[in-house]
């Protein structure tokens, strides 16, 4: 059987963002600080979603300036049909692992 | 040696008394290279420490420029024209890929906290730590990115 590239625990948590459809950097985010309640500098999202993007978990594409972005425009990422096939994955492995302790508790 | 585009003249004097040295190893141990030898070591020394210098003075004007710029566009600047200024000087180490969308995300943070009634020393603080933790982990990026055209072009 060949083997599934495992997301780590900040790429699950960036692809369960993605679940519910396209977001920008920004929003990615502003999300995370609020689920996981820890703080996300723009420059270590950008860097996961870069790695994220290697291993084919997400696709990218440059959206319409805006004008409170100085007229930038906003970098668009979604969650591929392989991220979704990696993020089930992950959720399979963390659900054996702690559904075992809490069987054993 | 280090290319340097404007040295000041204390850079310039530093520079020639480490030639002065190496004159000194040459012209009046000639026929005693030993001592010669510890001229010339001092020499190399002070040169090494000079040229560093010389860098890390560039690479701070360099990030300081950026930060300036960042605080002026963010702050009152928001025509599209403008803002290429500041993604322009941004280039040496932001991935091209990710530049636009970074900078973008820094304006829109600041728009927000002003709107929120955040202080401009607040959001000066936050342009600040971003662009560091930027400067600090997406340098690599480039770095790899790079290797990566020069192995596919091979």
């Amino acid at each position: 059987m060949a083997k599934e590239k495992l997301p780590s625990q900040r790429e699950a948590a960036i692809l369960s963002i993605l679940i519910n459809g396209e977001k920008y950097g920004r929003e990615i985010r502003n999300e995370y600080e609020e689920r996981i309640g820890r703080k996300m500098p723009l420059g270590s999202l950008y860097i996961t979603l870069n790695r994220m993007e290697g291993y084919g978990f997400v696709r990218s594409w440059m959206g319409e300036s805006v004008h409170e972005r100085g007229g930038n425009r906003r970098k668009y990422f979604e969650m591929t049909a392989h991220g979704s096939r990696a993020f089930d994955v992950y959720q399979l492995f963390v659900t054996s692992v702690f559904g075992g302790v809490l069987q054993d508790g | 040696m280090v290319k340097k585009d404007s040295p000041n003249k204390q850079d310039w004097l530093y520079l020639l008394d480490t030639y002065v040295l190496y004159g000194i190893g040459y012209g009046y141990f000639r026929n005693r290279p030993k001592i010669g030898k510890i001229f010339f070591s001092i020499a190399e020394k002070e040169q090494r420490k000079f040229h560093r210098r010389l860098i890390e003075s560039e690479i701070k004007t360099e990030i300081k420029k950026v930060i300036k710029n960042t605080l002026i566009n963010a702050g009152t600047l928001r025509i599209r024209d403008k803002t290429e200024n500041l993604i322009s000087k941004t280039s040496f180490w932001i991935p091209r890929k990710y530049r636009e969308a970074i900078v973008g995300d820094i304006l829109e943070d600041c728009h927000e906290l002003r709107a929120l009634g955040k202080s401009e020393w607040r959001i000066r603080i936050h342009i600040i730590w971003q662009l560091i933790i930027g400067l600090i982990l997406l340098r690599p990026t480039v770095l790899v990115d790079a290797l990566k055209r020069m192995l596919s072009t091979k």
